[in-house]
């Protein structure tokens, strides 16, 4: 039970289990001020990825800005 | 001779009557030299998943601290999609602004009145400054007014086009019986035709691929700066009259060495 299967931006991946999501994020190389999440649907502000622990089988979105018009 | 000739936005006074986008630009490093050149202070955004097998740099470091931010919610298709990403943008803590643009139609990328109507006015109701972008229809118009819209933000030609005024026709009709600010989007491809939507009376304009693919893109940020704010002189100013037919003497007739003309 060391690894759960999540989705993150539409593709499935693995995690350890008990990760946050600010650590999932700097696992990644992605500054959590820098972007947005959704997990399953609910917004979530940068302050809170600390205490979001990922679980198995959640959906996570993680947006940023880019240049449109 | 300059003017004062603020407007206000969502409880924000503006100088300038261009809005600036910030795609299509090979380069985002060149966002600050236009935003400058351009004097704008208004500039729109995307959101996008993060691709993190591509980390780009962000588009957000290039932007001036004093610019309003405009994230537009390109890429919903209904209405719901755009609710969505526009509470996304805020939870970023942008602000309260966002251009509402539901596209389903991928040919033409015609804004869907219905949708955007209804994603304004949830999201009016929210405390968003909401700038929808329409086709330049007076109903639809009548209905994003009734929404709760800030502005309402006709399109001049299809996006991206840059074929100009195509709508002038219907941008005018919105002009004479619509309160709101009038900001025409999408499709000006020349500073000239800035300048004739400002002649017109629209209270701004917002460019992005006709800078982004000029040949310069700032000295071309600097001349919708400067057409911008010419359309807006002559529009303050009054436009002289046309005559229907013939011609009128601009010299006096009177006094002629020659008296050719009596």
């Amino acid at each position: 039970m060391s690894e759960i299967s999540i989705t993150v931006n539409g593709q499935p991946e693995t995690c350890p289990h008990s990760l946050s999501l600010e650590d999932y994020l700097a696992g990644k190389g992605i500054n959590p001020h820098k972007v947005v999440a959704e997990l399953n649907g609910e917004i979530l502000k940068p302050q809170s990825f600390k205490e979001r622990i990922l679980n198995a089988g959640d959906e996570v979105e993680i947006i940023h800005f880019v240049g449109g018009g | 001779m300059s003017y004062s000739d603020e407007f206000t936005i969502g409880g924000r006074a503006l100088k300038s009557r261009l809005f600036i986008g910030t795609g299509k630009y090979g380069n985002d490093s060149m966002i600050p030299q236009i935003a400058e050149s351009s004097g704008s202070e208004v500039i729109t955004v995307a959101l996008r998943r993060v691709d993190f097998s591509n980390a780009k740099g962000n588009v957000m470091q290039q932007i001036p601290k004093h610019m309003q931010i405009l994230p537009n919610t390109s890429g919903a298709r209904s209405a719901d999609e755009a609710v969505r990403l526009a509470r996304l943008a805020r939870a970023s803590g942008v602000g309260d602004w966002i251009k509402i643009e539901v596209i389903s139609d991928t040919r033409h990328l015609l804004p869907d009145g219905y949708e955007t109507a209804k994603a304004t006015e949830i999201l009016a109701k929210e405390g968003f400054v909401v700038l929808p972008y329409m086709n330049p229809d007076l109903y639809v118009a009548r209905d994003l007014v009734n929404a709760g819209a800030a502005a309402v933000m006709p399109l001049g030609a299809p996006i991206g086009s840059n074929r100009g005024l195509a709508t002038r026709e219907m941008i005018g009709i919105l002009l004479e019986e619509i309160e709101l600010p009038i900001i025409v989007d999408a499709g000006i491809g020349k500073p000239s035709q800035a300048c004739e939507a400002m002649e017109m009376g629209a209270a701004a304009c917002l460019v992005n691929t006709a800078i982004a693919t000029a040949g310069d893109p700032v000295r071309m940020g600097a001349a919708f700066g400067e057409a911008v704010r010419a359309g807006r002189n002559a529009y303050l100013a009054g436009l002289g009259r046309v005559l229907g037919k013939g011609a009128e003497a601009s010299s006096p007739e009177e006094g002629t060495l020659t008296g050719f003309l009596k």
